[in-house]
């Protein structure tokens, strides 16, 4: 039995890394966004798993916050402000895809190789797991240096987090997960709101009511230069 | 009875922070802010002479006192320095009674996540309120509102996101190396448990997370390649914001490390954090020196000038013994309660000068005497 819910821990970690893969060749932002809600499913079950296998049910809160947040409301939040921003048909990809992968498959063969050295006396459960959980980490990080949007960006940054919840619901019986998991959600909440901010005044703000008092804050600077 | 001051001081600015969510009044909100900071001093104050248990989340000892009782009194001395800075914003319209409500609430909440991830002594629980810190900075820098400081603030979050997912991924790893001597569940994350035991813990793994934790506490600190952000958010933010990310948040940053720098250090099979340390302060002090040479704003040149600091101060904790580490914490006290205070004279300057332009500030000596 334990080598039956071995393999589907590893089954679930394994398809995280190729989420992480698949995002990082999505050019378009819808189809980036359907792939981490896909992933954020995945994420999903993988806890809901681990919080089975180790009797565990508090994990069962976090699953739920991976499936009800980050795939649904998240996806669904950014879709609407891609929409209401008009940037759907953005295409900004810093590097070319090809070498994007390469740099990609370079990652994950170096975290292999880093973990699976390191941690040689831990449980193999555990250490393949932390081995997945650094692919997907560094992934979202590649994926947060090759784009240049704020949205792509977010969605790497979300897709390293579900690494950092992997890796923290792989380690058997760590505390605290739960907690660390809902102070991610509000952290990327804020994210979130941050970009609609953001894109909002790069967009639209000479026809906002707001651009009087940046004109104000603008004569102040001149006069600062 | 013992009187134990942890629970006072942690309470009083949860309770501080909203009540001054709902206060409308501006003057009558920053008394308070100044009351409730000056109420965290006596708390923190109170530590020295009584020092509680350390229990399974929270720990005082004689590291991480001087830290807190410096965290307070710098808030204390911020707020009272931030209730003139802000009313003269208020006329200059740079902020609105809105704004400032949201600011003083979250002056209190900042202070908070400061003192309780200094006195935490679970490494979770440290990491969280390391988190909450940031978010509030975030807010706090951006909070003029005006393009740059929007471009400051997304910067030092996104930067700053990576930094502390980063520290995650190192605490989970201290957990793992934990687990098999400490046994599951909450042991394995408590510090003072972690301290004891850490000579039998796997050193490879450790390693792995001091560099991780390294990299992401790292970034708060502003070490070299990781500082991005710190020039800016301390240029476009409120300048009593710039006087306590650069007098304390910096510091809370570095004293995460220091922890996992002990722990490290305990483990004679783990690498030296030693000398990694010393050569990111050395990194970051050059770095930071050149970048000071010809910079024309004045708060962004105090921003790297903090840097340069946290270099120095890096340096002499990875250098390490007795008296290298006297001389970080003096430095680091020092450096807190100078940097606070320039930012405290920048800030009447840029205001009575309506400019953050060095070329610009002429002639204080005439027209503000004691600024000059």
């Amino acid at each position: 039995m334990h080598g039956l819910s071995f393999d589907i821990a590893h089954l679930f970690a394994g398809s995280l890394v190729l989420m992480s893969f698949m995002l990082l060749y999505q050019d378009r932002l819808y189809a980036l966004l359907n792939v981490f809600a896909f992933q954020a499913g995945v994420l999903a079950l993988s806890v809901t798993w681990q919080a089975y296998v180790q009797g565990a049910p508090h994990l069962y809160i976090t699953a739920m916050i991976a499936l009800v947040f980050k795939a649904i409301i998240i996806p669904v939040v950014l879709h609407r402000i891609i929409v209401r921003l008009g940037i759907h048909r953005e295409v900004e990809t810093v590097i070319g895809i090809g070498p994007t992968m390469l740099a990609g498959m370079a990652l994950v063969a170096l975290s292999m190789v880093v973990m699976l050295r390191v941690t040689a006396d831990a449980d193999s459960l555990a250490r393949e797991d932390l081995a997945f959980a650094l692919s997907v980490v560094l992934l979202g990080l590649l994926m947060m240096v090759t784009r240049g949007n704020a949205v792509s960006m977010v969605v790497g940054f979300m897709s390293l987090e579900n690494g950092l919840i992997l890796a923290a619901t792989g380690a058997k019986g760590m505390p605290l997960v739960v907690e660390i998991s809902v102070a991610f959600s509000v952290l990327i909440a804020f994210i979130v709101i941050g970009i609609f901010l953001f894109r909002i005044r790069e967009r639209f703000d000479t026809v906002d009511l707001q651009a009087l008092d940046r004109l104000r804050g603008d004569q102040f600077r001149e006069e600062a230069r | 009875m013992a009187f134990n001051g942890i629970p006072f001081l942690l309470a009083v600015p949860v309770m501080a922070a909203a009540v001054l969510s709902v206060l409308p009044d501006y003057r009558l909100s920053a008394s308070l802010n100044i009351g409730a900071a000056f109420m965290s001093l006596a708390a923190a104050l109170s530590l020295l002479i009584d020092k509680p248990a350390p229990g399974p989340y929270i720990l005082v000892d004689d590291l991480n006192i001087v830290f807190v009782i410096l965290t307070t009194l710098v808030g204390f001395t911020t707020s009272v320095f931030s209730a003139s800075y802000i009313a003269h914003e208020l006329e200059t319209g740079r902020l609105t009674p809105v704004h400032l409500r949201f600011y003083h609430a979250m002056y209190q909440v900042l202070l908070f996540s400061m003192i309780l991830a200094l006195t935490a002594n679970n490494i979770g629980l440290m990491w969280v309120a390391i988190e909450i810190a940031t978010l509030t900075t975030v807010i706090m820098v951006g909070i003029y509102r005006t393009e740059e400081a929007i471009e400051a603030a997304w910067k030092y979050f996104i930067l700053g996101s990576v930094g502390i997912a980063l520290a995650l991924f190192g605490t989970i790893l201290v957990y793992m190396a934990a687990r098999p001597v400490v046994g599951e569940g909450h042991g394995g994350m408590v510090w003072t448990i972690l301290i004891q035991r850490v000579s039998l813990f796997d050193p490879a793994l450790l390693n792995l997370a001091f560099v991780f934790l390294l990299l992401g506490y790292g970034t708060k600190v502003g070490l070299a390649p990781l500082h991005a952000w710190l020039p800016d958010a301390h240029a476009e933010g409120p300048t009593p914001i710039s006087a306590v990310l650069s007098g304390l948040l910096l510091n809370v940053a570095l004293y995460a490390v220091l922890r996992f720098k002990l722990l490290l250090a305990a483990n004679p099979g783990a690498i030296a954090p030693g000398p990694l340390m010393a050569a990111m302060g050395l990194v970051s002090l050059i770095f930071a020196s050149f970048m000071l040479y010809r910079r024309s704003d004045i708060k962004r040149m105090f921003g790297y000038s903090s840097i340069e600091h946290m270099g120095i101060i890096v340096f002499a904790f990875g250098m390490g013994g007795p008296l290298a580490n006297f001389a970080g914490l003096l430095h680091m006290t020092m450096h807190s309660l100078t940097k606070s205070a320039i930012f405290f004279t920048v800030g009447h300057i840029s205001q009575v000068k309506a400019t953050q332009k060095i070329a610009n500030i002429r002639g204080l000596t005439e027209t503000h005497p004691a600024l000059g």
